[in-house]
């Protein structure tokens, strides 16, 4: 039995893992000029991101091996590799603006949800942005020789510019991931006050899945603001003890990346195949029902849903006279049981009855008149 | 001179009605409560419990009540949404003057002043009778009470009436004749006990909703349904047998089944001979009732006939409830006795399973109907005409007798002397005649001839704004007292929040009016409701009605007391007429005879069609309130015309179609809604609805001569296809809100089909 | 955790269209504002027969199984929720691939809704709201073995979709359960409406 059997991997999105790692373990090399540039305080770090890189990975590449996602998964390939995906340019471009950058549709849900979500996602963006060229050895900054006022930024190993300690530019660098930490601390409390306010969410929600993530980046953000503070104002005091509870907070919020919430991050950009994928069915139009004759599912989505199913060994939901189960609107699907129940019903009442049930009133046409 | 001060437009954009949809703060707020008050819902005569979740003084939800026995936790869509009725924009808050500028606010005692000195000058000018009131029993059993006083100590006329009158009257009337008491026979719990029920003229599953989930645990346990309706309802779909009569018929019907009762031998002679009077004669009336006349009349097959008389005569125990649509008739009274002859010579009454009630409609239309609310009643149903009656309530009031008015007018009576300018002032209350009375246009008129008029309203009615002064009243949830179910369950509503504003409990507006009037000496004593009920309590003693034993704590603890309860250590009585005792003095019950008349208005060569009207499940009576509430307008924003296919081919309609329907008295143009569900010489439209949309346009004011119940079920009308340019633009308008409503969700779901 | 001894049973031949649970589902504190049931009218034309569709909580999901983001979940209790919403993308699949037509997308929210049993209300011991209010109990939420003394039919858990079986956890009434429920389009086509 194989490793990846007794681990129930599945072996093609692990080698495809792998492979992704090896690209990003030879960036980090490459960027940091084989290792010269790494800063070996930030080494663990190194390595729990790349086991992230490859959880991650790994679960992305399982995740669009599942024959819904392939479905839609083929076909954004397939229509980014076509023609069209020049002339969509423009509109993934608002879709994009839209739908990851503002995220509007959660701003639809609630103003609040969409609040501390901005916080939290953005907070997290930039504490990656700056944290990751670090950690890969790709920015450094150095005291610029004997002058310990001045500070010299390299990037990739090669000097890009250098700047006095004491100016806005120093000011920013050096505080930008506090800026990070309070805005995903201020995020995640909103978030978790809004929860306890929510009774559907405070029924549906599971402390490993919902809670959990929430109080990691509460845990990364405050021990980070504490080194800041430990610098600032304590002299280094703790300094050591802080960064050992900072970097054991990091890397286990990047081991669990993979398996918990915020793998959601990696997924969300299958929205917008989703919705080329729409547009290009509306454009084809919608199918009747075949219960009641009313348009309703848009063409590819019927051919591919179609496959799926057959794929999904669901293919025998045929009813008489070709129809499929796919061909009828979900309102005739539940008219239908109501129907069929009724049909189970027939004769199940009352032995009296001479009036059928569902007749119409007798009448003649002399009745007209009283 | 009370015609409108402003276009309707002007009206409706300062007091709507208007949609409200979303409990206060919206959806997303935080919907823990401060208080949760276990109170009822205020529309229908079921009376189910209900809790209202309520947070800074607003009611911000509802939570269901399981623990209650009537309705288990069980609430049709009104009942759901009624905490909308707070916190609305259309509330009125202060007391207002109509100019003609429109409605101004004033202050509360500016409005008092000119009330009183209008009362004064017009009585003093016409007679104390010259100035009436009219009331209505979505009131509680308090405010009921003390309308009944207010009107003959405070205001000094005998012309008082109330909406019951257009509702339970008729039931009323049929019940005290036969059995000596007006009450449903038995609880509900009966029905689930019967083998066999019988539903006449009720839409149970629109009007009474709750009663349903009863009549199907008699099923589920083999119970046989019958139903008679000129319409397949909801209920009558699934029936054994429906018996699908004419309009107008239903004394024809319960004549020719007694008639087979007693050819078949299926009368329960002992029962009869020994707690009954009146048999022989009512038998020597329907002699000639054969199933052929029978069916000739109701237009009922033969065979359906005789298969309804052989499941009611054969039963073991059996349940039968009737409701508006028999009672609403020139002859509703004959109807209810009718149904009454039936129960009664099959003997199944006042004993488990078996059992009969109406299926009171209004609110408190049971308790509202018992403490002399009405213009021939006094506490306790006592008869205002009877001097011993008399004599017991003045010795409670502590009035003489001279000081206590006699027989005044019933409610439509009151609207023609109105019209006719022998009532000169008005004080409304809990009431939109212009509305609910039959034949709007003449309601109309009437209400512009007041000198001066004077209403009590929570929202601006369209009766109220034909107002000189409105004080703005209570809601139901912004005041506590007591109202009785139409199981004659004697129940406790509670207070969940302040009224808002210079809005004050009706009880205290009449209180205070009375008082300025100089007749503080009978209320003054009133101080919160409790001691409007305790001095009913002592009123009620020793009428049938008697509610002696029954106290606030007594009716919380047991979640309702069904009167009669004599004394505090009485259980109550679930149900009536156990052993075969009934409330004549001799302890019997009566039959009364029912020879069938047709209605006063039948279809001719000019006016062929039956018409019907009734209730939707989404609204309430007039719709003052549900029309206000947004998921409720957007279910059903607007009435129509139900309609045969067959009669809609005659005419050429389709589904939607604008039809212009003409009665006698008027003509109004709805939409067609084609549906197999009703004969074909006969249409539908509800009711709920004001002015060009208002069925009552077409309706006639014949009145039952017992009862006085209009004969809103039948009218005769004519029909003509047009054009959907000539819907009214009150229809434009209330399309607009069912949209309004449906897209006013948070989001609109991305229906697929 | 929905205590597993109780369980949903629907009569649709009992409904009367009143759409309280409709109403009522909005008010529930999962839902707060969007209704989750379905009250469809079967054909107003020919009759008042009313059809109310809650979700029949499969015992395995076609809706998950068609989903690409992997969001839709059956929790250990047998109940299957909505959609997560950190994942779900709004395809749709779920929608037009449910047997039995519950699910609901909004388009704006780029989110699928369906009933999720009122899951903070069953969780805790309460009933449904729609079960709870229902006037005709056509809706129905009782401990499993209450059902026989309460109702003439029997719950019937097991569907027939040509050749498709699809086993649930909710319960429609019928009087003879054994034999699996076909859900066959010819009733609509054939049967008319």
């Amino acid at each position: 039995m194989s490793l990846s059997d007794r681990l129930d991997l599945e072996p093609r999105p692990l080698i495809r893992a792998a492979l992704a790692t090896l690209v990003v373990c030879g960036a980090v090399a490459l960027g940091s000029r084989w290792g010269r540039w790494l800063d070996p305080a930030l080494l663990g770090y190194l390595l729990a991101t790349l086991f992230a890189c490859f959880g991650v990975a790994y679960r992305y590449f399982t995740w669009i091996e599942r024959p819904a996602t392939r479905m839609y998964f083929q076909h954004t390939v397939g229509t980014l590799l076509s023609p069209k995906a020049f002339k969509a340019l423009p509109r993934m471009a608002v879709l994009a603006l839209d739908q990851m950058f503002l995220q509007r549709f959660i701003e639809k849900r609630s103003l609040r949800r969409w609040g501390a979500h901005a916080l939290i996602a953005w907070g997290c963006m930039l504490g990656f942005a700056v944290t990751i060229p670090l950690v890969f050895g790709w920015i450094r900054f150095t005291s610029e020789g004997l002058n310990s006022a001045r500070y010299q930024a390299w990037l990739f190993g090669f000097p890009a510019g250098s700047f006095p300690l004491d100016s806005f530019m120093a000011f920013c660098s050096f505080h930008v991931l506090d800026l990070a930490a309070f805005m995903v601390i201020a995020g995640c409390v909103l978030s978790l006050i809004r929860r306890k306010q929510d009774e559907g969410d405070t029924a549906t929600q599971r402390f490993d899945l919902d809670l959990l993530p929430l109080v990691l980046l509460i845990a990364v953000s405050m021990t980070g603001l504490m080194l800041t503070a430990s610098e600032k104002w304590l002299q280094g005091r703790n300094f050591a003890t802080l960064s050992f509870l900072h970097e054991l907070t990091v890397i286990l919020m990047l081991l669990g990346l993979p398996f918990g919430k915020l793998f959601h991050v990696i997924q969300r950009p299958a929205q917008l195949g989703v919705t080329l994928y729409k547009a290009e069915g509306e454009a084809e139009g919608r199918l009747a029902c075949k219960g009641c004759g009313t348009p309703f599912i848009r063409a590819n989505q019927r051919r591919d849903l179609g496959a799926l199913w057959k794929e999904l060994d669901l293919d025998g939901a045929q009813h008489g006279g070709g129809v499929h189960h796919l061909d009828l609107c979900p309102r005739c699907k539940r008219r239908l049981v109501a129907k069929a129940q009724g049909e189970r019903l027939q004769g199940a009442f009352d032995p009296f009855a001479t009036i059928p049930v569902h007749a119409e009133p007798i009448l003649d046409s002399t009745s007209m008149k009283s | 001179m009370s015609t409108l001060p402003l276009s309707q437009d002007q009206l409706r954009a300062q007091f709507g009605p208007h949609l409200n949809l979303a409990p206060p703060g919206g959806w997303l707020s935080d919907p823990t409560p401060d208080k949760v008050v276990e109170t009822h819902c205020c529309f229908c005569g079921q009376q189910c419990g209900i809790k209202l979740k309520v947070k800074e003084n607003q009611v911000i939800g509802f939570e269901p009540w399981e623990e209650f026995p009537f309705n288990q936790g069980k609430l049709c869509p009104k009942g759901v949404k009624r905490y909308l009725q707070g916190n609305h924009p259309d509330r009125l808050t202060k007391a207002m003057k109509r100019t003609e500028n429109g409605f101004e606010p004033m202050r509360w005692d500016e409005a008092m002043e000119r009330t009183v000195v209008e009362i004064q000058r017009i009585q003093q000018a016409h007679g104390k009778d010259a100035f009436a009131v009219l009331s209505g029993v979505s009131l509680t059993n308090e405010k009921s009470y003390l309308a009944g006083k207010f009107a003959r100590l405070g205001l000094q006329t005998k012309n008082l009436d109330y909406n019951g009158r257009l509702c339970m009257v008729s039931a009323g009337a049929g019940n005290k004749k036969a059995f000596g008491v007006d009450r449903a026979a038995n609880s509900w719990a009966d029905i689930e006990l019967a083998d066999v029920i019988w539903v006449a003229g009720s839409n149970v599953a629109e009007c009474s909703p709750i009663t349903t989930d009863y009549i199907w645990r008699a099923r589920d346990r083999g119970a046989l349904l019958i139903v008679v309706d000129p319409r397949i309802t909801p209920l009558a779909r699934t029936a054994d047998l429906v018996l699908p009569l004419k309009p107008g018929t239903d004394s024809a019907l319960t004549n020719g089944i007694l008639h087979l009762l007693h050819k078949w031998k299926l009368i329960d002679w002992d029962f009869v001979n020994e707690h009954t009077n009146g048999f022989e004669a009512t038998l020597e009336a329907v002699k000639d009732c054969t199933p052929e006349w029978t069916s000739q009349i109701t237009g009922l097959p033969v065979d359906a006939i005789e298969k309804a008389a052989r499941i009611w005569g054969e039963a073991r125990t059996s349940f039968l409830l009737h409701a508006r649509g028999i009672e609403h008739q020139s002859k509703g009274v004959d109807n209810v006795l009718g149904c009454i002859n039936m129960v009664l010579a099959t003997g199944r009454i006042g004993k488990p399973g078996c059992g009969y009630a109406t299926i009171t409609g209004q609110g408190n239309g049971q308790g509202g109907r018992e403490h002399g609310h009405k213009c021939d009643q006094l506490p306790g149903n006592r008869d205002i005409s009877n001097p011993e009656h008399r004599k017991y309530i003045c010795s409670v009031w502590g009035c003489t007798d001279e000081e206590l008015p006699g027989l005044g007018q019933s409610a439509q009576e009151i609207m023609n002397a109105i019209h006719a300018g022998e009532i000169k002032g008005l004080l409304l209350l809990c009431f939109n005649p212009l509305v609910s009375l039959p034949d709007t246009e003449f309601t109309r008129a009437a209400l512009s001839k007041l000198e001066f008029f004077v209403c009590l309203d929570f929202f601006l009615s369209e009766s109220a704004q034909h107002a000189d002064i409105v004080f703005p009243s209570a809601l139901h949830e912004e005041d506590e007292g007591t109202s009785t179910s139409a199981e004659g369950r004697v129940i406790k509503i509670n207070k969940a929040v302040d009224c808002p504003g210079d809005a004050r409990p009706d009880w205290q507006i009449m209180v205070e009016i009375a008082h300025r009037l100089g007749q503080g000496k009978y209320f003054d004593h009133f101080k919160k409701p409790e001691d409007i009920f305790n001095e009913l309590r002592v009123a009620s003693k020793g009428g049938t009605a008697d509610y002696a034993g029954i106290t606030y704590e007594k009716i919380e603890k047991n979640m309702g007391i069904f009167w009669p309860c004599p004394t505090e250590d009485h259980p109550g009585t679930p149900r009536l007429f156990e052993g075969g005792k009934f409330f004549h003095p001799d302890g019997k019950a009566k039959f009364n005879p029912t020879p069938y008349r047709p209605p006063m208005e039948v279809v001719n060569d000019d006016y062929p069609i039956w018409l019907t009207t009734g209730r939707v499940v989404f609204h309430y009576l007039s719709g003052t309130q549900t029309r206000r509430i947004g998921f409720l307008v957007e279910q059903c924003p607007h009435p129509y015309l139900e309609i045969h296919p067959r009669l809609a081919e005659r005419y050429g309609l389709q589904e939607g179609d604008a039809v212009e329907i003409t009665s006698r008295r008027g003509s109004m143009v709805l939409p067609a809604k084609v549906v197999k569900t009703i004969r074909p010489d006969t249409v539908f439209i509800p009711y709920h609805w004001p002015g060009a949309l208002s069925a009552n346009r077409l309706t006639a004011r014949h009145l039952d001569p017992v009862s006085k119940i209009p004969e809103f079920k039948i009218s005769a009308v004519r029909l003509k296809k047009t054009t959907k340019d000539q819907f009214s633009p009150e229809l434009a308008e209330l399309q607009r809100m069912g949209f309004e409503a449906r897209s006013n969700q948070t989001d609109m779901p991305e229906r697929v089909f | 955790m929905v205590p597993q001894d109780y369980g949903f049973f629907i009569d649709p031949q009992r409904c009367i269209g009143c759409r309280s649970c409709v109403g009522a589902c909005a008010e529930c504190g999962t839902h707060r504002g969007r209704s989750m049931i379905h009250l469809d009218e079967m054909d107003r034309f020919n009759s008042t027969q009313t059809v109310p569709t809650v979700c029949m909580h499969c015992e395995d999901p076609i809706c998950a199984q068609v989903c690409p983001s992997d969001a839709i979940k059956r929790s250990e209790d047998g109940v299957v929720h909505s959609a997560q919403k950190p994942r779900c993308i709004g395809c749709q699949n779920c929608e037009l691939s449910c047997p039995f037509g519950i699910p609901i997308v909004f388009s704006g929210l780029e989110q699928m809704l369906k009933c999720d049993l009122c899951y903070d209300r069953t969780s805790v011991g309460h009933k449904p709201m729609c079960a709870t209010v229902c006037p005709s109990q056509a809706l129905l939420f009782v401990r499993k073995d209450e059902v026989a003394n309460l109702r003439k039919n029997k719950p019937l858990r097991d569907f027939l979709i040509g050749a498709v079986h699809v086993k649930t956890k909710n319960a429609l009434m019928v009087p003879d359960p054994e034999t699996p429920l076909h859900l066959d389009a010819a009733l609509l086509i054939d049967g008319g409406f």
